[in-house]
């Protein structure tokens, strides 16, 4: 099977922008947006070596031509990116141009950078469809960090951009048409479904493939809203928990709040592409990655013993020989170390294993080992379960009030135990939110903010928007699924939870997605193909699976998608953004209708500000 | 070629020699008899990569705990890419052949009006006994009423620049050059020497040396044309033009400017690294050879051979070193950058340092892909090494050898020579038989047996 790798996607545009203008001393010209794209697959050492030395924005205008530079210009379709280019052409700065668009351009604007041209600088100018941030093979990001105009719709930029990103995803892995589905409940993901559709439709160039083809590629539409839980959880594997207690930005992690960091590690970059440790590393769990670290610094230290002690030429020569592979290893081993030494301090200062176990239960019943002795029938089984399911509610509650007293646990750790009890007990009976927000201001003074988000998250993602069931708690095929998983007794106690999509990904494999809730864009058309495929009973089986999350994803659905795709599975996710739990409060509280609360916005304007 | 195409054979015919046994038992036995020996070494060697193969195959189906396939069941693949494993560039679409039409189209819009501008320009400013001088005379402005009609003065009430109406601050000025009338501060003025200077690079493409000077002043200008007589203290002859016109023959000169910006030193710097590199590539590639014919003991090079290529080496690499040094300079003084053009200096830093950079990381890729030079007592032992195996094979072929019997060391030195070409022989008649040339195999064994009997000749005196 050929791999789907969006990295590798990237990178071949680029080297082909590259190899196309020759072997001279190259410029390239990029907007902010592209400049994040190329640096997320691309380190600068490495394009360095491909002869191009200089790196600049479009938006910076001004400076003494270099006549015999020859320039790379990869840049957005966006009308501020025309303009320039049309001031630069009419006075340009390079002796020639190479422009590559991310996306579809306008006649018209090809027509006023051809005027503009008096020149004739102009050698190229080429639609290369690379407008996503490649995070990791299967992972993709558009980077908007906030999706929801006010009341939950779309502001036409932003759609025009989730559009332009998903047609670049599609034709970037050489798709030209694709299988929409999208959910019903949700008027964003409708909207963005028929865009895309249509938009698919209007490009004669890439359309000409056949629609009755069995290897459809599907792309799923997926609203945030539908699974507000995820974002809320902490992660115990390494990539998502660097984002959750570090951040990463574009394959950057800041340290420089760590305690004692020397000034060379204050910023640094983790990207698998160059850092073997890390690709070798990003799915383990925490357990795992201490063991490997340990591991990497006896190696570390082995070479480091061997290399210390130059004694003869033969000694020297080695040294040198090992010197740059050396350095790497030193420049990585510090670099981790560092972070797993920071992580596993923020672990035990947060007190966050006690507060991951109380999420996990939260989100996924009961701890289930109690009920393993107990063997009885089936339905005295269930209803055993639902006891102790009742029980356990007190526990669990018990168990957040404990936490709030625990000075160690942070505010934000707190906010997420409230949010998630918030989401569990929506219309439970007994549903004791008030209680437990009482004790949480009792004891400590929580953000305004905080107050806001937890009434903001049940407008955004409570049950009157969720359709599918995600705390199974509702049917008794459910139950039982949850009881059996109970029996079989649980690995990791902090990785439990399994996200939405998974599960949504799984029922649209088997073909078990319902049309009535997730429908085909182009149903309408296809009536006749569909309905003659279904009765015969068959599933048409995709040639790969295309996820979009609008409201951002987060790198625990990536690891998910991770370990169904080592299974050879042909998944590709990505969304808005990549989401952290801080990032995410942010988003949900921009998108809280402004009735909710006026000071909520403000406080986030002035902070966007 | 074609014939033995043609020249088909059907039968039991053995594949290695194409002999036709008859059946499938004698085919069997012949294979067995004749071609299993020769290349058991071979066949031996593919089996033990096909069990390697299996293996490894087996041992990645033991490392994998879970069902590692769990997901392909619900995944179509396309039966086009099945069988590569490499992915394409994604699509592309290019809209270049729309840019050229429209930029043709423009710049012939543009190549008609300056040409046209230029040649009224030309006439205008050329000085000889047959126009008149410039001025306010009538013969000068008949003159030039004859190059481009003038708009009737009576039929315009507002500046075709400004649109301000004319009144009696406000007077009525003609364009030289496309004959409208303007008002004072829409008019631009352009020296008659400007104007030749222009004219002169633009008809000329090659660069002569008269012209270079030419060029070279107008190079010095800012713009070609100004809005006031006064600033020209020499009190030259000027022309009266409008702004439009204005506007086109600066585009002229900017045209000719940029056409004529001198190749900055970097490039020619940049161009010896490149060139450097080059080089250094070409001889790494013989000092290799060399290196590893040596250190396997032949003595087709010697070790000064080797050190006359390391020299070559050395040569280059210093080059980059020495030239991408000047970079770092360059870096610090900018030269041909306005003192106070800071984002051009730090632009041109930049460039500079990544140079340096680049050239960097190229001698450290160098260094480590160019071995050292062997020692002698390396040397020695590789050779060593070597003529115990030669001797090993040579006590191997004696025994093959008909009517020599006798142990290597007791060998007198003459006869090493025959041994060698003895050995070499039956080799080449191997591959003969291999290759099914049973006319040149049967040759080489007539060759060998005259060699055995002259190495018995030489042998018993």
């Amino acid at each position: 099977m050929t791999n789907i790798n969006l990295i590798e996607a990237v990178r071949s545009y680029i080297n082909r922008m590259i190899e196309d203008c020759g072997p001279t001393i190259k410029g390239l010209v990029m907007d902010k947006e592209t400049a994040s794209i190329v640096s997320m697959v691309y380190a600068q050492s490495e394009i360095l070596q491909k002869e191009v030395f200089l790196f600049e924005r479009i938006d910076i205008p001004g400076q003494k031509s270099l006549k015999h530079l020859s320039a790379i210009c990869f840049l957005r379709p966006t009308e501020e990116n025309i303009q320039s280019l049309v001031r630069e052409l009419r006075d340009p700065k390079y002796g020639n141009y190479f422009i590559y668009f991310t996306n579809f351009v306008e006649l018209n604007d090809i027509k006023s950078l051809a005027e503009a041209d008096e020149f004739e600088c102009v050698r190229v100018v080429q639609e290369y469809y690379a407008d996503y941030l490649a995070i990791n093979p299967h992972l993709y990001s558009l980077n908007i960090q906030s999706t929801y105009q006010h009341n939950y719709e779309w502001s036409d930029n932003l759609l025009r951009r989730t559009v332009q990103g998903l047609v670049s995803v599609l034709l970037a892995l050489r798709k030209k048409s694709a299988t929409i589905r999208y959910q019903k409940s949700s008027n964003m993901s409708r909207t963005l479904a028929d865009k895309l559709s249509s938009t698919l439709k209007r490009q004669v160039d890439f359309t000409a493939s056949n629609p009755n083809d069995i290897n459809q590629t599907i792309v799923l539409i997926i609203d945030r809203r539908e699974d507000a839980i995820t974002p809320l959880l902490n992660q115990w594997t390494y990539q998502a928990m660097v984002h959750e207690l570090i951040g990463i930005k574009n394959n950057r992690v800041s340290l420089s709040h760590v305690p004692d960091i020397t000034k060379e590690l204050e910023e640094v970059i983790m990207n698998a592409e160059y850092d073997e440790f890390y690709a070798n590393n990003l799915y383990s769990n925490f357990g795992e990655i201490a063991t490997n670290i340990k591991v990497l610094m006896e190696h570390f230290q082995e070479k480091h013993k061997s290399q210390s002690k130059i004694e003869s030429i033969g000694d020297m020569k080695t040294f040198i020989e090992n010197y740059p592979q050396f350095k790497k290893l030193s420049g990585t081993v510090s670099k981790h170390v560092t972070i797993v030494s920071e992580l596993s301090r923020l672990v035990g200062l947060y007190n966050l294993l006690e507060v991951s176990e109380t999420e996990q239960h939260l989100v996924c019943q009961g701890d289930h080992n109690d009920v393993v002795q107990v063997r009885l029938n089936h339905f005295k089984k269930i209803y055993l379960h639902l006891l102790i399911l009742f029980l356990f509610n007190q526990n669990k509650k018990q168990k957040i009030k404990r936490l709030i007293k625990n000075d160690k646990v942070r505010d934000l750790d707190i906010l997420r135990l409230l949010a998630l009890y918030a989401l569990r007990y929506e219309r439970h009976a007994s549903n004791e939110l008030n209680t437990l927000k009482y004790e949480a201001q009792k004891h400590r003074k929580l953000p305004e903010k905080y107050i806001q988000f937890i009434q903001a998250l049940l407008e955004y993602g409570g049950l009157k928007f969720r359709q599918a069931d995600l705390f199974n708690t509702q049917t008794p095929m459910a139950i039982t699924r949850q009881f059996i998983r109970g029996l079989r007794g649980v690995d990791n106690v902090y990785a439990q939870h399994v996200p939405l999509i998974k599960d949504l990904i799984d029922q649209l494999l088997r073909g078990k997605l319902k049309d009535t809730s997730y429908p085909n864009v182009n149903a309408k058309d296809q009536v006749n193909q569909q309905s003659s495929s279904q009765l015969q009973g068959q599933i048409i089986k995709p040639s790969e699976i295309i996820v979009y999350v609008i409201g951002g994803v987060t790198y625990e659905e990536s690891y998910h998608i991770q370990q169904m795709n080592k299974q050879s599975a042909r998944i590709i996710i990505g969304g808005s953004y990549m989401h952290n739990f801080p990032s995410f409060i942010d988003e949900v509280l921009f998108a809280a209708p402004s009735s909710l609360s006026a000071a909520s916005t403000e406080l986030l304007s002035s902070k966007r500000r | 070629m074609l014939q033995t195409i043609g020249d088909t054979r059907e039968g039991f015919l053995c594949p290695q020699c194409h002999q036709d046994m008859g059946n499938l038992e004698m085919l069997q036995i012949h294979f067995q008899n004749v071609h299993m020996k020769q290349s058991s070494t071979i066949i031996k060697g593919l089996f033990s990569f096909a069990k390697q193969k299996l293996k490894s195959v087996q041992d990645n189906f033991q490392n994998s705990n879970e069902p590692s396939k769990m997901y392909s069941q619900y995944f179509s693949f396309d039966p086009h890419d099945y069988y590569s494993k490499k992915q394409y560039m994604g699509f592309t679409r290019s809209h270049y052949a729309y840019f050229q039409i429209v930029r043709k189209d423009k710049l012939h819009e543009i190549y008609t009006k300056t040409q046209q501008l230029l040649l009224r320009l030309e006439l205008l400013t050329d000085i000889n006994e047959h126009t008149p001088p410039n001025g306010n005379t009538k013969e000068r402005r008949k003159y030039e009423q004859s190059i481009i009609p003038w708009m009737e003065d009576s039929v315009v009430s507002i500046c075709s620049s400004c649109s301000a109406s004319f009144g009696f601050s406000r007077r009525k000025h003609h364009c030289r050059l496309d004959g409208l009338v303007i008002c004072n501060q829409c008019s631009q003025f352009i020296l008659f020497s400007t104007a030749r200077r222009i004219i002169d690079s633009n008809t000329s493409s090659t660069l002569t040396t008269n012209n270079s000077s030419t060029i070279q002043q107008l190079m010095n200008l800012k713009t070609v044309t100004s809005s006031t007589i006064i600033n020209n203290a020499s009190n030259e002859d000027h022309l009266r033009i409008c702004m439009s016109c204005a506007r086109c023959l600066q585009n002229c000169y900017r045209q000719i400017f940029f056409k004529n910006i001198p190749k900055d030193e970097i490039f020619h710097y940049y161009e010896n690294i490149i060139q450097a590199r080059k080089e250094y590539t070409q001889f790494q590639s013989t000092y290799v050879a060399i290196i590893d014919s040596i250190l396997s003991g032949n003595t087709k090079y010697q070790i000064k051979d080797a050190q006359q290529v390391y020299r070559q080496l050395s040569v280059s690499y210093e080059k980059i070193d020495s030239v991408s040094k000047k970079f770092v300079a360059f870096a610090d003084k900018c030269p041909n950058i306005d003192e106070n053009d800071i984002s051009s200096k730090a632009r041109y830093a930049t460039l500079c340092r990544n140079i340096r950079m680049y050239a960097i990381q190229l001698l450290q890729n160098f260094s480590l892909s160019t071995g050292r030079l062997p020692t002698e007592d390396e040397i020695k032992q590789a050779r060593d090494a070597k003529q115990r195996s030669d001797n090993e094979l040579m006590a191997k072929v004696i025994l093959t050898i008909p009517g020599i019997n006798c142990n290597v060391l007791e060998l007198s030195e003459e006869l090493k020579p025959f041994i060698q070409q003895y050995y070499q022989v039956t080799q080449y008649m191997q591959q003969a038989k291999l290759a099914g040339r049973d006319d040149e195999a049967k040759f080489l064994e007539s060759n060998l047996e005259e060699l055995a009997q002259a190495m018995r000749v030489a042998h018993q005196q």
